[in-house]
């Protein structure tokens, strides 16, 4: 057991999670505090405690156990996807089990664990017998159905996970650069127009510059660059002629909620003037009177960075920040380690997927990301984020245990 | 395309080539975490300071707490002008969606009697806080009790109350919508009334909720001061109920009075009819809200001859007895007619002349007397330069120099046209020739009182100048006696008073022309003479039946002076020390028939004693009372019992060793107001406090008034008030 620890434990990994979950601790209690939600800091306890048991579980699992497991796992998230699904439809008007909803919409967090996996494992076994464009397209179906079922929910934000998964590993396996940049483009190009017609441009055109640099046929990169200013002249027409004027607006103010600082902009500004106002030391743990006097929405979930910022001002979100920071390095690094591909590029998902939310979570809070609303890793509320987030780390701690094994 | 690159996901060794995708990784997300970074130090370090203001101003507000306004009490220490809580309703149109603001708009419609249109637009702004109505009725505010809307605001507003409603209405002026003094009272002492408002932060939650931040310490504030009047309420509302009664019947447009201490120059009443509600100050025209009596001038007629009389008497230029020939009513003086209103005749003293109001015989003394001397008088005199008497908008009327004169401007002088008077001008002049001959600056401040009842002003008398000698002053005198007994005034004689009186009719200048139609009537008297305590000037403007200033005005001063001189001669007979100042100047002259008739000294009975008013008291208290006495008291009371009566009545003289019979009563079991009228503080407070009602003195010295009323029930949540007489200006008792 001793040996193990000395060579097999990664403990950087787990003491970043472990400092991680602290400091998540501290901040719900305090965004709880004073709100006669003291249960809260328990159940938090308790979400993460199971999570660490979880993780060691998978950490002591067989180096086979994960590879072998994933489309089993996956099916079984699918399914618990589509049951919420219909069993919402069910009994929508049954107020006993809203509550249950609740719950229920939560494995779309699992399900993001499962698609990591289940994307990873089939690239790392089934895709050198397909071509390149079959393999994107099972790809593509592997996250896209995960997709569909959580954007009926409807939750847009973890839906959006899934992108953060998809390119990276893709990315990873060695998908060349043109082809992501390819399928990247009209994403961006989208939301260039939402953004405003001279992005667009901008856009449009950068992406033509970095199609002839990434391209070594110039005649396939002049024809995606027209693609490209086609869907851009599409997309201009589409949004200016084709959308309502409220419909354009709420596309705005979703892009950039300032611009309704008294409806959707009020909670993104409460939560940038908690931060802004903690400076530099914060007000002190339980003295931030944005938090305590409950003018930040959702503080001890999507906005529980903001309790961070508050009480413990720019010190205690760079703590937090690099905290994140190293975790994602280890991620990165047991990626480099591992002698499996299957190991490799669940790895990169991971580390993707836990840097994306640390993104638009703090992105949201500071207003450098639409208000999205997906939970900041061990440190919002949220039995079931905790436990993927957990489920994640022990994924990692497995991979590590077993980086010499092919 | 691009079927060769050695790490396409077919690549079963990706070892080799992660070191190129393994650095472009790291870049990537170490720019995203830049990104953050940079982000945050915007935030949290850039605009750090900026958010932390933002912060504070939504989380703490700034309560106001406003101060209470000053209160007025006239000399007496009755309270003219108080303070109420009333309500005013705002809405948030932002928190309002089209259909409650429809039925926001017809309640409020309903309520106030207002086209719901006038709301709706206030409801359609863009603000977010719009007034619906300020100040609104208790029954305005009942109605509305029970509607609640959320974007509907509630906010308590002081409001000024005025118990003696509409009198002295222009003299108190009124404080507008934001409770600012805007005339009157009100606004020359504006700054001292208004206080020192306090504040408190109060922390407010994302909720909106309110509550006391223990951070910041709350400041209270400071009240205003209170202000003190000369007016006697009692007179003020005798003078204008009969402004009101005289224009009434005289078909008048307005009439303007004031009444003054000759001895002091304190006004004592200045009233103004049409009136003016300062609580409904809306309802009223800025014209309706001037206090005429300083800010509007006329042509005096007769009564300005006051001066014309004392230049001549002072100058030695006639005495009352020289004769003088009066052109038999009508005399032309360089084309122009001047003409007496009674029959003069021939030749008659000056004595007859003033009595008659001569015009001819007094353009003939102005002549004489000169435009140097006569122009000094009239300046002596006051006329031409405002009063200083320190309320807003007072006029110091003209009175032209003399190189400005024309030929004909000194004899119509001599008369009263061709200067132009306040009625407090005139009444300040006759104060003079009342005063022995010496003018005095009249005043309505008597002293402002700060809320911790330090005196910080205390007015007093002030002489100007002497004007004419005593001599002179009790010669013109005993001549306007003369002028009430038999002469134009004798609709103002009063057979057991004596007055001294000046009657004045004056053509009113309509567009550049005398009119026959439009008179200015007036008529100054002064009582009791030989020893005058009040003064009083009156002016009736266009009276319609009748239009001399002895058919009009003088009616007026008789009633006024009637009823002024029966609450003298009762102040007389309660008289226990020489504080009613105007009784004891007056009171050992015989005139004051009544007054010095009071009853013998007390307590010289041999063997007699008075019955002690031990009303109230609780038995064992009163039985010690009558006991030390030397009486004896029925032995029905039990010690805990409170005395509800006693006969003989107080006061009466009986022998020692009488019994005295009481009746008692368990005070908390009496269901209704005794009759505390009469009795002293002491007596009341002790019954109050057996009966376990909440209670307030206002004043000190014996109880002149109650609320509730005598025979009205008890209620132990209704604070009882005792209003007494006062002799301390006593503000600690106050509110």
């Amino acid at each position: 057991m001793f040996d193990f620890f000395k060579e097999s434990f990664d403990y950087k990994t787990f003491l970043l999670a472990v400092v991680l979950a602290c400091i998540g601790l501290l901040a719900v209690n305090s965004a709880t505090y004073n709100s006669g939600m003291h249960s809260f800091f328990m159940k938090d306890l308790l979400w993460q405690v199971t999570g660490i048991i979880v993780a060691f579980a998978i950490m002591f699992s067989s180096n086979r156990f994960l590879e072998n497991g994933a489309y089993f796992f996956y099916a079984i998230t699918i399914l618990l996807l589509v049951f919420v699904l219909v069993a919402g439809k069910k009994v929508a008007s049954h107020t006993s089990w809203i509550g249950l909803l609740g719950v229920g919409g939560q494995p779309s967090e699992l399900a993001k664990v499962a698609s990591i996996l289940t994307l990873s494992k089939f690239i790392s076994e089934k895709a050198n017998e397909r071509t390149q464009w079959q393999t994107i397209g099972i790809a593509a179906g592997i996250v896209g159905l995960p997709m569909i079922l959580t954007i009926l929910q409807p939750d847009l934000g973890t839906t959006i996970v899934y992108l953060a998964i998809f390119f990276p590993i893709l990315f990873w396996a060695g998908l060349p650069p043109i082809v992501i940049v390819a399928l990247v483009a009209p994403l961006a190009i989208v939301v260039a127009e939402f953004t405003g017609t001279a992005v667009l441009l901008i856009t449009v055109v950068a992406f033509g510059v970095l199609f002839f640099i990434l391209s070594r046929k110039k005649l396939f990169a002049v024809t995606l660059s027209f693609v490209a200013v086609a869907f851009g002249l599409f997309m201009e027409y589409f949004y200016r002629k084709l959308l309502q004027p409220h419909q354009q607006k709420r596309i705005q103010i979703f892009l950039n909620p300032n611009l309704d600082p008294q409806g959707a902009g009020y909670n993104a500004l409460q939560a940038r003037v908690a931060i802004g106002s903690g400076g530099l030391f914060g007000k002190g743990y339980l003295h931030g009177a944005q938090t305590q006097l409950r003018f930040v929405p959702a503080r001890w979930t999507d906005f529980i960075f903001t309790v961070i910022g508050e009480e413990f001002g720019f010190m205690g979100a760079a703590v937090t920040l690099l905290a994140f920071g190293a975790l994602f390095f280890r991620g990165i690094r047991i990626a480099e380690l591992v002698k499996t591909r299957f190991a490799s590029l669940a790895s990169v998902g991971i580390t993707s997927v836990l840097l994306f939310h640390v993104f638009v979570n703090i992105g949201m809070n500071v207003n450098l990301a639409p208000i999205v609303g997906i939970p900041l890793p061990f440190i919002s509320y949220g039995g079931s984020s905790i436990l993927a987030d957990w489920m994640m780390v022990g994924i990692l701690l497995n991979f590590y245990a077993h980086r010499k094994e092919h | 395309m691009q079927e060769t690159r050695q790490n396409s996901p077919s690549e079963p060794n990706p070892r080799v080539s992660y070191n190129g995708r393994v650095n472009f990784l790291r870049v990537v997300f170490a720019l995203i975490f830049l990104g953050i970074a940079v982000k945050l130090v915007f935030v949290q370090g850039v605009k750090g300071f900026y958010y932390q203001r933002v912060a504070k101003d939504q989380y703490e507000s700034r309560v106001i707490l406003h101060a209470n306004r000053g209160l007025i009490y006239d000399r007496n220490g009755s309270l003219i002008v108080s303070n109420s809580y009333g309500f005013s309703y705002a809405a948030d149109p932002q928190l309002l969606n089209p259909d409650q603001k429809s039925k926001l708009a017809a309640e409020f419609a309903s309520v106030f009697n207002m086209p719901a249109s006038s709301f709706m637009s206030r409801l359609n702004g863009k603000s977010r806080f719009v007034w619906l109505a300020r100040n609104v009725s208790p029954a305005q505010s009942a109605a509305l009790q029970n509607f609640k809307m959320y974007g509907l605001i509630r906010l308590q507003e002081q409001q000024r109350l005025y118990p003696y409603g509409t009198s002295a209405g222009q003299v108190l002026g009124f404080t507008n919508v934001d409770g600012k003094g805007a005339s009157g009272v009100e606004m020359e002492f504006d700054s001292l009334l208004a206080g020192t408002n306090g504040y408190e932060i109060m922390q407010r939650d994302g909720l909106g909720r309110k509550m006391p931040s223990v951070d910041y310490p709350k400041v209270d504030p400071v009240p205003g001061c209170n202000i003190q009047l000369t007016l006697d309420m009692n007179i003020e509302q005798i003078v204008e109920q009969e402004l009101e009664a005289g224009v009434q019947r005289t078909g008048a447009a307005s009439a303007t009075a004031v009444f003054m201490d000759p001895n002091t120059g304190e006004i004592l009443a200045m009233a103004n009819y049409p009136s003016f509600d300062p609580s409904e100050y809306d309802k009223y025209s800025n014209a309706d809200a001037r206090d005429r009596a300083i800010t509007d001038v006329f042509e005096p007629g007769s009564t300005f001859k006051v001066v014309t009389a004392s230049a001549a008497l002072e100058e030695g230029i006639e005495t009352p007895n020289d004769l003088i020939f009066a052109e038999n009513g009508r005399y032309t003086l360089y084309g122009r007619v001047i003409q007496d209103f009674e029959r003069t005749g021939g030749w008659i003293s000056f004595r007859r002349a003033v009595e008659l109001s001569s015009n001819v015989v007094f353009s003939k003394v102005g002549r004489k007397i000169g435009s140097d001397k006569f122009y000094r008088y009239a300046r002596d005199f006051g006329f031409g330069a405002p009063t200083g008497i320190g309320l807003p908008g007072e006029v110091p009327g003209e009175l032209t120099k003399p190189y400005e004169w024309s030929k004909v401007s000194l004899p119509f002088m001599s008369f009263g046209y061709g200067v132009l008077v306040t009625t407090l001008q005139m009444a300040q002049a006759y104060c003079a020739i009342a005063d022995g001959g010496i003018l005095m600056k009249p005043y309505i401040i008597d002293k402002i009182v700060s809320p911790d009842n330090q005196v910080l002003f205390q007015n007093s008398p002030m002489q100007i100048r002497r004007v004419v000698t005593p001599d002179v002053a009790q010669t013109l005198t005993g001549m306007f006696v003369d002028v009430v007994e038999h002469g134009t005034g004798e609709e103002a004689r009063i057979p057991d008073l004596l007055i001294a009186g000046k009657t004045g009719t004056a053509q009113k200048l309509v567009d550049g022309k005398y009119s026959k139609k439009y008179y200015h009537a007036s008529f100054c008297g002064f009582f009791p003479v030989p020893n005058p305590a009040i003064v009083g000037y009156i002016m009736v403007d266009s009276p319609m039946k009748g239009y001399t200033g002895g058919m009009v005005a003088a009616p007026i001063f008789k009633k006024i002076a009637e009823r002024i001189y029966g609450i003298m001669s009762r102040r007389t007979n309660d008289l226990t020390n020489g504080e009613i100042r105007m009784v004891s100047n007056g009171g050992n002259g015989q005139s004051v028939g009544k007054a010095s008739a009071s009853e013998s000294p007390s307590g010289i009975v041999s063997d007699g004693v008075r019955v002690p008013d031990v009303a109230f008291l609780d038995y064992g208290t009163a039985a010690a009372i009558l006991e030390n006495l030397g009486l004896a008291p029925s032995s029905s009371g039990h010690r805990n019992l409170v005395v509800m009566s006693e006969s003989p009545a107080p006061g009466t003289m009986v022998k020692k060793g009488s019994i005295v019979s009481i009746k008692t009563a368990d005070a908390s079991r009496v269901k209704k107001m005794p009759d505390f009228t009469g009795t002293s503080v002491r007596n009341a407070t002790s019954f109050l406090l057996s009966a376990g009602v909440p209670f307030r003195v206002v004043g000190s010295g014996k109880i002149v008034a109650q609320t509730p009323r005598a025979g009205q029930p008890i209620s132990k949540n209704v604070t009882v008030v005792i209003n007494c007489e006062n002799k301390e200006f006593n503000v600690s008792g106050l509110y």
